[in-house]
């Protein structure tokens, strides 16, 4: 069988049937064969519309990470932003590269790039495929690597001489690949210590305000329905990180929403006002608690990870717990139940105060200011438009703020955003992906037109490949948060936030073969929203004031806490960063 | 500078498949990010191994998390942290 052939045949063995990519002359030899195997190349527009695919497909499908095809030099180096998200956000894919024949190697051939080198920081993995007999375990090794423990973008590298050199077949076992191959891999997380966990059930029984901020990591650990029981014992409220807005459903009566820089004021003030921060498969970002000294000061905390090197990094727990957070939050629930007889009646006090909390700040937040539709209004009709389980995506912005703020997630899995890295341009390809992997429902791209303008291009593959997702485009002409940052925290001198000349966005969907509208009323965007929830392709250009600031927001540097909250943009004179 | 302590980290790079050097590039990417500063490295042929010692000073916290991170490199086998006497540590720096 021809290297080709059994690459294909490994991706179909392993489930991995749909890939997202270029061809060029290094993988073309790939591409040749693909017609004969049930994989099907989704052909994007630029590879890091690839990865972000892949990325995306990964989030959706959990134990199937997506595909990212790429040819050699320019084609590999322009994955790296999308696997860099993806290792930031640790989301499982597999990106396969073309590379220079075996003899020109190192000799600066002709769309030559290291690129195993170039992504041994930013993926879980790289390799380079050393002999043809080895592609058939670099596939297994990587499609084992990207889902299992904590899940990451995994790189395999296969020179172009190789694709039609015929081999045997070979397909180890998992035991044969981690003996081996990858001998030093550990598929599956340590086993929580019971009496780290103990001690956590006794923290958490003795608090007075305890609290559950809840990461990505409990959608990767499908530990969604503990933390949901966990909270509904101890009567205490969910917070989530960005990430973790993904994971836990927003009209849950304990859960409050997402804190940090950009977080719902109820949330900030519950993380920052609790007594035991029990926090489940979140990396503690610099976005979600601001100063990590100032933010650890006062508390006991609790951390559960499926990474040990997550635990102290950014801050010290008083109980570091590393393990699968499904594995874990089920043991510490029984110690809490049936070791401790634990069983709290009433929410915490700390709900309330979070709550009014919150109504005071919403009052001051959702005062009409600026001209035309509200942004706050704007993804209300998008909530209540789009089904349940409809999947959102975003880019990085302004309207990803807003859309954190203002989008509640019902559905655990359906809201895909760039947290780690903060990629603009990722919300578009992503929702493609995700449409790749749920063809069903329905998807929405809440983007703003910077980021959009970024990966736009793929317009097309949607017509192409009738992976008809609607774009929403937050239109203001401007890189929004940039200009609220000059604006808040540089003297307002606004240098390079202007996006003059920015297309016509209606007539960018149309000139690919796609409808777009312009909504002005609030009644037009519903029904706008109405089309994309019924399968519809559709960009949506919703022009936004740009003079509307994103806020509350809490200025970098600065302790997430309620005294922090910029409310109105006047609370933010003085503040340097 | 008083909590900067010097350690030895030593782990074994799993080389059959391809000698070793990309683990150890790999490695050596976790290391530069790493809070600490790097003294020297030594790396000695074992066959399917390479065995590597690494030599750096850092507060004790962040060794431990650089270890930790150097064990989630997948050709990593092993890792063992060793804390060197103070004496030594400054006479084979001074040395050096």
């Amino acid at each position: 069988m021809l290297v080709s052939d059994a690459l294909l045949t490994a991706l179909e063995k392993e489930g991995l049937k749909i890939a997202f990519g270029i061809p060029g002359s290094a993988n073309l030899g790939l591409y040749e064969k693909i017609p004969d195997h049930d994989v099907e190349v989704i052909l994007m527009r630029h590879e890091q519309g690839a990865a972000h695919a892949a990325d995306a497909f990964g989030r959706v499908k959990r134990k199937v990470p997506g595909v990212a095809f790429a040819t050699s030099g320019p084609g590999a180096t322009n994955l790296v932003t999308g696997l860099a998200n993806a290792y930031m956000d640790s989301a499982p894919m597999i990106a396969i590269t073309g590379q220079v024949p075996t003899v020109v190697m190192g000799r600066d051939a002709f769309q030559e790039t290291d690129v195993v080198g170039v992504t041994m920081p930013i993926t879980k993995h790289s390799m380079l495929v050393r002999k043809p007999e080895h592609v058939t375990w670099a596939i297994r090794a990587a499609k084992m690597i990207a889902v299992t423990n904590r899940p990451g973008p995994v790189l395999v590298d296969v020179p172009r001489d190789f694709w039609r050199v015929d081999i045997e077949f070979n397909w180890p076992s998992d035991e044969e690949l981690l003996k081996e191959w990858i001998p030093g891999y550990r598929p599956d997380p340590p086993k929580p210590n019971p009496d780290a966990l103990m001690k956590a059930a006794k923290l958490l029984v003795e608090a007075e305000n305890p609290i559950i901020l809840a990461g990505g990591g409990v959608w990767w650990s499908f530990a969604t329905e503990e933390v949901l029981r966990l909270a509904e014992i101890l009567m205490a409220p969910i917070v989530t990180t960005l990430m973790g807005k993904n994971a836990v459903p927003a009209d849950h009566p304990l859960v409050l929403g997402n804190a940090g820089m950009h977080g719902r004021p109820e949330a900030n003030y519950a993380l920052y006002n609790a007594d035991v921060v029990l926090a489940v498969g979140t990396r503690f970002s610099d976005r979600t608690v601001g100063n990590f000294e100032e933010f650890r000061r006062g508390k006991k905390i609790i951390h559960i990870d499926v990474d040990k090197s997550e635990i102290g990094k950014n801050i010290d727990p008083d109980v570091g717990i590393v393990g699968d957070a499904k594995e874990a939050l089920k043991i510490l629930i029984n110690y809490i139940v049936d070791g401790l007889k634990f069983k709290r009646n009433e929410e915490v006090p700390l709900i309330r105060k979070a709550r009014e909390f919150g109504q005071h700040a919403w009052e001051l937040l959702l005062k009409e200011r600026g001209r035309g539709m509200k942004p706050w209004k704007v993804l209300k009709i998008v909530r209540e438009e789009m089904p349940r389980d409809a999947i959102v995506t975003t880019g990085v912005g302004g309207h990803q703020m807003w859309a954190a703020l203002h989008y509640p997630v019902y559905t655990p899995g359906t809201y895909l955003t760039s947290g780690g890295l903060g990629t603009m341009g990722y919300g578009f390809p992503a929702a493609i992906g995700a449409k790749a992997a749920a063809r069903d429902k329905p998807v929405l791209d809440i983007d703003g037109d910077g980021s959009f303008l970024m990966t736009s291009q793929n317009l097309a593959t949607v017509k192409q490949y009738g992976l008809n997702v609607g774009v929403l485009v937050f239109d203001n002409g401007s890189l929004q948060l940039i200009r609220q940052w000059q604006d808040l925290f540089f003297s307002q001198r606004r240098v390079g936030e202007n996006l003059a000349y920015l297309p016509d966005f209606v007539k960018l969907a149309e000139s690919f073969g796609i409808e777009g509208v312009r909504p002005e009323s609030y009644d037009e965007m519903r029904k706008a929203i109405r089309r994309v929830a019924q399968g519809e392709a559709l960009v949506i250009d919703y022009i936004v004031d740009p003079d509307i600031m994103v806020l509350p927001m809490v200025a970098p540097g600065k302790v997430i806490s309620p005294e922090n909250l910029i409310l109105t943009p006047e609370q933010a004179a003085g503040i340097t960063v | 500078m008083s909590e900067m302590e010097t350690y030895v980290i030593r782990f074994s790079i799993y080389a059959a498949v391809d000698g070793g050097l990309d683990g150890l590039a790999r490695a050596i990417h976790v290391v530069r990010k790493a809070p600490v500063q790097f003294h020297d490295m030594a790396v000695i042929d074992s066959g399917e191994t390479k065995e590597v010692s690494l030599r750096i000073s850092g507060r004790k916290k962040d060794v431990e998390w650089l270890s930790k991170k150097l064990e989630k490199v997948v050709e990593v086998l092993e890792v063992k942290l060793q804390k060197i006497p103070t004496e030594i540590a400054v006479s084979s720096v001074q040395r050096a």
